[in-house]
C-alpha cells in the first residue's frame, strides 16, 4: 500500500499497482525505495484524487503505454475522439472537475487519463459555432462587427460543407 | 515543473493569486501544451471556430499555427510523421506541383487539402480545361484519344489514339514530351501505367514495357528472355530524337533542360495465349485469356503466377470448404436449389480485370469473381499445364449480376435536389438512402458487369453495372470464404453499398474509375450515357463478424455539369482520376453556344430520369412467379469522330 497526501492534507490509501498508473508516482516510488514515507501530491485536492484513483483503479493491470508508443501509433492510424463506454461515463463530470482531471492527470504523467480528457474537451467543442463555445467556455466576444466579418471571410475555406 | 507554462489571456488573473486548481479552471488557463493536444483531435472547422472567439484565441492561434496545423495536417492525413516541414522537398512524394506552391506553410497546406476535398464533392471551386496538344507538326496531331493515364505528381499524361500512337505530354498545358509514331504503336492501344512504368499492347500478343528515364533505377535484372527488342530500341532512338528537338527548342535555356516524360524500353513480355484484359499495379502486370490468369513481375520480366480454371464456380478444387459460422443462416436444400439460379455459373466474357497484393478480381458479365494469388500448399502444380506456376485459382467471393438489390445499403441523388455552388463545375446531389435486411429473392435481374476495380489497400471493390448501379463491396477480406453458401451471400450483402446513378431505363454504364485510401476512404468515377459522376466515400465501416448494426457510409454524389450530351458520353472511351484532376476523352459535345437548348434538354432529361432510378421489380417482391427482369436500353457504342483530353481540375490557378 501507498499513502498519498493531497493538497488539503487528506489522506488516501491504494495499492502500488493502482498509484504506479501515475508515471511521476512510479519514478518517486523507485527513487525513494520501499518506504513508508507519505507521497505529497500539493497539486492535487481531494476530490480530484478521488477520481483519479477510481480511474486507475478501473484501468489496474493494463499495459502502460511505452515512452516511443505515441509515435509509432500516430503513424498507423488517425487519432480519433472515440471513448469507451466506462471512461465516457467516467469523465462525464462538471465543466471544472473535468479540467481539474486534465491538469491532475497532466501532473501525474498519466497518458491515458489526460487523453480521454483531452477528448472530451474536443468533443464538446465539436460541431459548434464560435458563439456557442463562447457561450460554453463563458468567453465574451471582443471582436467589433467589422473585425468579426473579417476573420469569418479569412476562415470561409475550412468551413464544414 | 517547466510544463506549468500557464498560457492564460482573459482569466490571467484568476489563477495568478490563488493556489493552482483551487479556483474554477477555466478553458483557456490550461497549460499550453494541453491545448495542443486538444486541439489536435479538432477538424478544422474547429479550429476555425475556436480562432475566431476572441482576440486572444484569435492571437494564440497565430502565434501557434505552425504547431496547430501541422497536428491538424496529421490527423486528416495531409502529411505524416515523417514530414517534419511542409516544403517541396518533402511533400513532392505525395503532392504535384499544382499542390505545392512555393512558400508554403502548414495552415496552407490544410487549406489547399481542404479546398480539393470540398471541390471533388461540387462545395469549392473546380473548372473544366480542353488540353489540346501542342504537337510540333500538325499532321500527328492526336484528335481521337482512346485511352488516358495520368501521373500528376510528375506531372504529365499518356494517351493512346484510335488511329495509332502514344504521346506523352504536360499535364496542365497539354504540351507535347514525347511520342512514340502511330506506325509504332497500334489502333486503339491499351496503356497501364503505374510507378514510372508503361506498358502497351502488340498486335503480336505480346506487351511492351517502358520506363521513365528520370526514375531511379531498381536492382532488378530484366530476364533474357524478356528483353527489349530491337523494334523499340530503335523506337526509342527516334522518340528521343523528337523529344530532344521539341523540349530543347522550346527552352531558353538548354544546358539546364533535363528532358521531361521521356521513356526508354525495359522489357517485352509475352504471353502463352491470347490475352485481352489486362492491369498492371506496380510491380506486377495481370493479364487474362479466357480461363487463365498470367501475372508478371515487370521489374524482371517473369511469370510469377498462373491461375487456372477460372470460369467455372462449381469445380470442387476452386472451393475452400470453410465451416460456415453458425450465426448466418445457411440453406436449406430447398433454398439452395433456388440459390443456384443465375442464368449460368459461368462468368461469361472476361470483360475487365484487376489485382490487388493478394487478389485477383474478374469481371465478367454475370459475376464479379475474387480469387486468391496464393497457392495453396498441399496443391501440387497442374499437371496439365507445361508452366510449373500454374494453380487452380481459389474463388473467395461470387457476387452475380442478377440481383434486383445487392446491398443492404441503397443510394440515389435525389430528383430535383442538384445544386451547383458558385465556381463549380459540379451539381452535387442530397443523396437518398434506404436500408434493407437480406431477403431472399425468385426474381432476377437481367444486367451485366462491365467493370471492378480494386482499392490500393485491396480492401474494398467498386464494380459497375451495366444498368447505371455501381457496387461498393467493403472489407471483403472478412467475408465467409464459402461463395456458394447462402451465408457467404448474406454476408456479402451486408457489406454493399448499391449506389443508383439514374434509371437504367434509359441510359447505360460506360467507364468506371475508383481511387482510395486505406480505410476506404475514396473518390469513384462513373460515366453513364446520361453524366459524369463523382461519388465521394467516406471511410468505411469494419464490421465485425455478425455484431450488426454498423452506421451507413454516408456517401457525396455529384455529376460534372458540362458532360451531358449522350452521344457524346457514349463514345466516352476512358476516364482517370488524380488527386486533383477527373480526366477524360472528349469530343466538344456542347461547347457551342448555340447548343444550349440542347444542353438545357439533357438536363431536364437527366433529372427527369431521377424520378425513375429504383431498379425495375425492386419492390415488387411478392412477385413469385420467378420471371426475370430485362434492362437493356438501346444505346449504341460508338467511337468519337474526333475527342481530345478535358479536364475538371479541382485546384484551379485561382483558388491556391
Amino acid at each position: 500500500m501507498v499513502l498519498l497526501v493531497t493538497s488539503d492534507n487528506e489522506q488516501f490509501n491504494a495499492d502500488k499497482d493502482v498509484v504506479e498508473r501515475s508515471v511521476l508516482i512510479k519514478n518517486m516510488l523507485e527513487d525513494v525505495g520501499e518506504s513508508d514515507q507519505p507521497i505529497p501530491l500539493p497539486n492535487v485536492s481531494s476530490s480530484v484524487l478521488k477520481k483519479v484513483l477510481e480511474y486507475c483503479e478501473h484501468h489496474r493491470g493494463e499495459p502502460l503505454p511505452s515512452a516511443d508508443a505515441d509515435q509509432s501509433q500516430d503513424e498507423t492510424r488517425k487519432r480519433t475522439t472515440d471513448i469507451s463506454e466506462w471512461d465516457q461515463k467516467f469523465i462525464t463530470v462538471d465543466q471544472e472537475m473535468l479540467f481539474e482531471i486534465i491538469l491532475a492527470a497532466n501532473y501525474l504523467d498519466i497518458k491515458s487519463l489526460l487523453d480521454v480528457g483531452c477528448k472530451t474537451v474536443a468533443n464538446m467543442i465539436k460541431g459548434k459555432t464560435p458563439e456557442e463555445i463562447r457561450k460554453l467556455f463563458n468567453i465574451v466576444n471582443d471582436f467589433t462587427p467589422e473585425e468579426e466579418a473579417q476573420i469569418k471571410k479569412e476562415n470561409e475555406w475550412a468551413e464544414d460543407r | 515543473m517547466d510544463r506549468k507554462l500557464l498560457f492564460s489571456l482573459c482569466n490571467a488573473d484568476l489563477g495568478s493569486n490563488a493556489p493552482p486548481l483551487s479556483v474554477t479552471t477555466m478553458f483557456d488557463s490550461l497549460p499550453f501544451e494541453i491545448i495542443l493536444q486538444i486541439l489536435a483531435y479538432l477538424p478544422v472547422s474547429s479550429l476555425s471556430s475556436l480562432s475566431s472567439i476572441s482576440h486572444s484565441w484569435n492571437d494564440f492561434f497565430a502565434k501557434n499555427e505552425t504547431a496547430i496545423y501541422r497536428e491538424s495536417a496529421l490527423l486528416h492525413g495531409f502529411a505524416d510523421q515523417r514530414t517534419t516541414e511542409p516544403d517541396h522537398a518533402s511533400l513532392s512524394k505525395r503532392y504535384s506541383n499544382r499542390v505545392l506552391n512555393p512558400g508554403f506553410t502548414w495552415k496552407k497546406l490544410c487549406e489547399t487539402r481542404v479546398k480539393v476535398r470540398n471541390a471533388w464533392s461540387g462545395c469549392a471551386a473546380s473548372t473544366v480545361i480542353s488540353l489540346p496538344t501542342q504537337m510540333p507538326n500538325a499532321g500527328a496531331f492526336p484528335t481521337k484519344v482512346h485511352r488516358i493515364k495520368v501521373d500528376e505528381q510528375r506531372g504529365f499524361l499518356m494517351i493512346t489514339s484510335q488511329e495509332g500512337g502514344l504521346f506523352v505530354m504536360d499535364v496542365d498545358t497539354g504540351t507535347f514530351l514525347f511520342a512514340l509514331s502511330q506506325g509504332y504503336v497500334h489502333e486503339y492501344a491499351h496503356i497501364e501505367y503505374s510507378e514510372g512504368y508503361m506498358i502497351f499492347d502488340r498486335l503480336d500478343n505480346s506487351r511492351e514495357v517502358w520506363r521513365l528515364q528520370d526514375i531511379e533505377a531498381t536492382d532488378a535484372l530484366v530476364d533474357e528472355e524478356s528483353q527489349p527488342d530491337q523494334f523499340q530500341i530503335e523506337e526509342f532512338e527516334m522518340g528521343m530524337h523528337l523529344a530532344r528537338y521539341v523540349q530543347l527548342t522550346r527552352s531558353s535555356d538548354v544546358a539546364q533542360l533535363p528532358l521531361r516524360g521521356c521513356f526508354e524500353p525495359y522489357a517485352l513480355l509475352t504471353a502463352p495465349e491470347v490475352t485481352r484484359c489486362s492491369r498492371f499495379v506496380y510491380p506486377t502486370l495481370l493479364a487474362a485469356s479466357l480461363d487463365r490468369v498470367y501475372l508478371w513481375d515487370v521489374p524482371t520480366g517473369r511469370v510469377m503466377e498462373v491461375l487456372e480454371g477460372l470460369d467455372v464456380l462449381s469445380t470442387d478444387t476452386a472451393l475452400p470448404l470453410e465451416p460456415v459460422s453458425n450465426s448466418l443462416p445457411t440453406p436449406d436444400a430447398d433454398e439452395a436449389e433456388e440459390y443456384v439460379s443465375p442464368p449460368t455459373e459461368s462468368l461469361e466474357a472476361i470483360v475487365y480485370v484487376d489485382h490487388s497484393v493478394n487478389h485477383v478480381f474478374l469481371a465478367g458479365r454475370h459475376a464479379v469473381r475474387v480469387f486468391d494469388k496464393a497457392r495453396v500448399d498441399s496443391e501440387h502444380p497442374s499437371s496439365s499445364s507445361s508452366n510449373s506456376n500454374a494453380h487452380q485459382g481459389r474463388v473467395v467471393l461470387n457476387l452475380w449480376s442478377t440481383h434486383l438489390r445487392a446491398g443492404r445499403w441503397s443510394y440515389s441523388p435525389r430528383y430535383g435536389s442538384g445544386v451547383q455552388e458558385e465556381g463549380s463545375a459540379l451539381v452535387h446531389y442530397e443523396v437518398d438512402f434506404s436500408e434493407r435486411q437480406w431477403v431472399r429473392r425468385s426474381r432476377r435481374l437481367i444486367d451485366e458487369f462491365i467493370a471492378v476495380h480494386v482499392s490500393p489497400c485491396g480492401l474494398h471493390f467498386a464494380a459497375l453495372l451495366s444498368g447505371c448501379r455501381l457496387l461498393l463491396v467493403s472489407n471483403f477480406k472478412r467475408m465467409n470464404r464459402n461463395p456458394r453458401t447462402r451465408a457467404h451471400e448474406v454476408e456479402l450483402y451486408n457489406t454493399t453499398l448499391d449506389i443508383r446513378l439514374g434509371s437504367p431505363r434509359s441510359a447505360r454504364s460506360i467507364y468506371l474509375a475508383y481511387e482510395a485510401g486505406d480505410a476506404g476512404e475514396g473518390r469513384i468515377g462513373v460515366v453513364t450515357s446520361s453524366a459524369v459522376f463523382v461519388v465521394i466515400v467516406p471511410p468505411l465501416p469494419v464490421p465485425e463478424a455478425a455484431t450488426l448494426p454498423v452506421a451507413p457510409p454516408k456517401i457525396r454524389i455529384a455529376r460534372v455539369k458540362e458532360f451531358m450530351n449522350p452521344s457524346s458520353l457514349s463514345s466516352v472511351s476512358c476516364l482517370m482520376l488524380s488527386d486533383t484532376g477527373l480526366f477524360l476523352n472528349w469530343d466538344g459535345g456542347n461547347n457551342d453556344s448555340e447548343d444550349e437548348d440542347a444542353s438545357r434538354d439533357w438536363e431536364e432529361a437527366f433529372e427527369e430520369s431521377l424520378r425513375d432510378s429504383v431498379v425495375p421489380g425492386e419492390d415488387n417482391l411478392n412477385h413469385t412467379d420467378g420471371e426475370d427482369i430485362v434492362i437493356s436500353p438501346d444505346i449504341p457504342d460508338q467511337p468519337a469522330d474526333a475527342s481530345i483530353v478535358h479536364a475538371v481540375n479541382f485546384l484551379p490557378l485561382e483558388a491556391r
